[in-house]
């Protein structure tokens, strides 16, 4: 067996990397993510401020918010700390925040999910009248109120953004069991004497893989984005955990003094991930599935369109 | 000849909001060991839904089956298991019966792994190796996927899966109608072969006649839901007695542009299976009905020595 599942993981993913490969845009954010998680990985060594580690967190009054230049590349911070050494490390609190929420949350949105399609009827009521309960109230204010009632802390943070993730899993699962639990496969797996959880394990989770990873990309970027936000207002990580969220909240009170780079970097940081994370989820929707393309509208398309509302316009 | 399947009064009413949908009215025959029974119908008069009834895929609303002179009703799940083990299924869409993320040793294996047929990999490998070799599935297939295979090679996949578990019984649902016609060939003596070598008894659904007459001992024509003639393969063709019956063999194309077939053309639709008329089903198509028809249901009854029919006329 242990040749056949070689086999296996070869034939899908190999599949899948050929088209995305030819998505230079998505490419693009995949070589911004590694290069973040070489940046996280490498921190203590490519940004010890003045050799001093773990360098984030070395405080020095008289290089206080100084320009970026000699020495400090992203420039210091109100406190004289390094802003360079402070994003790197920051990387890796928001790249773990991202990956812990991920996995916790779609491990219980697609569990959830698949029972909910599978069994249907009162246990797919049950289990999709919570998922609306939580759907129905805004995601970053839920997430607030979670935070501040379990009090700031990298925990804490990770279960209030987790729990607004679970809901998108859950559907988006229960949709896709609710198609292939009827295929022909399913029922020949259940004649040979396979049991539920066979079925679902084996024959229907593994052929709803591709939204689950396009959905669980997107939802690293929300995770990121939304563990920044409750930072910067204050619910989240606290001062001196280097995080980018805090660290432009820290830096908004000198805006107005001119220290630009105190925000822009961070914020440059936080844009980034976000931004790459979305086109790797992109271009893995396009590379699962190249029938489902829609978002490009062809040369000879956007001229017929652009003439229909011409005319329109020259009518009215 | 002892039978090995039993069904008698068989029923399944599908519950829809206009009303129960008769699938399955009322449905008894016999097979027995090594032998093949041919059912044959239009679509939608309820075949596939017999083949699946009798596995328990779909649980029966009323009726017997008798396995090995066993009440398959009785059976509980662990007891279910343990048939269906000796009772196994080829499904027709050898594109949808194939998990499209398993390699075809893992969809051969299968069967073997959910019933713990193998103590080691090794074994498994060997009897996988065996069931492809049988199937006649070249072993450089193990490890490709069906989506990369030609539908005459997907079903030989299903077919080996089948076998996997060494079962008495195989029901085929229409196994070959999503295939070529010259596939269809290979396939069909691929079943005959295994038929034959290991006394495999066979209930075999085809829309197709020409099928129908090569596989089967003997033949059931169903219509909306009832089996309105039965009888060994030979005199069905020969000599056909239900007015349906004649109207579907009629409609087989013969190959010769001289002949002048007389066709039986049927007036009307199938009614709908949902409120099914009172009396004879076929009636309102029938073209030799008489009055009694539409009163009371003609029971199936045995004419002659194993030829059972359903008509009025004919008793």
């Amino acid at each position: 067996m242990e040749a056949v599942k070689r086999t296996k993981k070869r034939s899908q993913i190999v599949e899948v990397w050929k088209r995305f490969r030819k998505n230079p845009i998505a490419m693009a954010g995949l070589g911004i993510i590694i290069g973040l998680f070489v940046l996280a990985a490498m921190a203590d060594i490519i940004a010890p401020a003045q050799g001093l580690a773990p360098g984030y967190d070395v405080q020095n009054l008289m290089n206080a918010r100084q320009f970026p230049g000699d020495g400090f590349i992203f420039g210091t911070d109100h406190l004289g700390r390094d802003i360079f050494a402070r994003i790197a490390h920051g990387a890796r609190v928001s790249l773990m925040v991202g990956f812990i929420v991920v996995t916790i949350s779609m491990t219980v949105g697609v569990t959830l999910g698949s029972i909910a399609g599978f069994y249907g009827g009162i246990i797919d009521n049950v289990i999709m009248r919570l998922i609306d309960i939580v759907l129905a109230i805004p995601a970053l204010l839920m997430a607030i109120a979670i935070a501040a009632a379990l009090g700031p802390g990298l925990v804490n943070v990770m279960i209030a953004v987790g729990l607004n993730a679970i809901p998108s899993y859950a559907r988006i699962v229960r949709a896709q069991v609710l198609q292939i639990r009827e295929q022909e496969f399913v029922e020949a797996a259940r004649s040979l004497g396979a049991n539920d959880f066979r079925l679902i394990r084996k024959h229907i989770l593994p052929n709803c893989m591709a939204p689950i990873i396009v959905e669980a990309t997107m939802g690293m970027a929300m995770a990121i984005a939304v563990a920044a936000a409750l930072s910067f207002i204050g619910v989240g990580l606290q001062p001196p955990v280097p995080e980018w969220g805090a660290m432009l909240s820290d830096a908004r009170r000198f805006m107005l003094g001119g220290y630009w780079h105190m925000t822009l970097f961070p914020g440059l940081a936080i844009a980034l991930v976000i931004f790459a994370l979305n086109m790797i989820g992109d271009g893995l929707r396009d590379a699962f599935d190249p029938k489902l393309r829609s978002a490009t509208v062809s040369k000879k398309r956007f001229e017929k369109i652009r003439r229909t509302i011409a005319m329109e316009a020259a009518k009215s | 000849m002892s039978a090995l399947l039993e069904v008698k009064n068989l029923k399944k009413y599908f519950d829809t909001p206009k009303g129960p949908l008769h699938a399955v009215d009322d449905v008894s025959f016999k097979i027995n060991k090594g032998e093949t029974l041919g059912l044959v119908g239009e679509s939608g008069c309820g075949k596939s839904t017999t083949g699946r009834v009798v596995l328990r895929l779909i649980e029966p609303t009323a009726g017997q089956i008798l396995f090995d002179n066993e009440d398959i009703m009785k059976h509980q799940k662990a007891q279910i298991r343990k048939f269906r083990e000796n009772a196994q299924i080829v499904f027709q869409d050898p594109f949808a019966s194939l998990n499209p993320r398993m390699s075809v040793s893992e969809i051969i294996a299968e069967p073997l792994i959910i019933n713990k047929k193998s103590k080691d990999k090794q074994e498994l490998q060997k009897k996988v190796d065996e069931l492809m070799d049988i199937v006649g599935l070249a072993e450089r297939l193990a490890h490709v996927y069906p989506h990369e295979l030609d539908g005459g090679r997907r079903q030989r996949i299903g077919i080996a899966r089948a076998l996997a578990l060494d079962p008495q019984f195989i029901v085929h649902d229409e196994p070959v109608s999503a295939l070529d016609v010259s596939i269809q060939a290979q396939i069909l003596n691929l079943l005959d072969e295994l038929q034959k070598e290991r006394q495999l008894t066979y209930l075999f659904i085809s829309h197709d006649l020409g099928v129908i007459k090569h596989v089967s001992n003997n033949i059931a024509v169903m219509y909306l839901g009832k089996i309105v003639e039965m009888s060994d393969y030979k005199s069905i063709f020969t000599d056909p007695k239900h007015p349906y019956t004649k109207a579907l063999l009629s409609a087989i194309p013969v190959p010769d542009v001289d002949v002048k077939r007389e066709r039986i053309i049927l007036e009307g639709d199938v009614p709908s299976p949902i409120s099914p008329p009172p009396g004879c089903r076929f009636y309102g198509r029938c073209y030799q009905r008489q009055d009694s028809c539409m009163g009371t249901d003609p029971k199936l009854t045995e004419i002659s020595e194993g030829r059972f029919v359903a008509c009025h006329k004919c008793n």
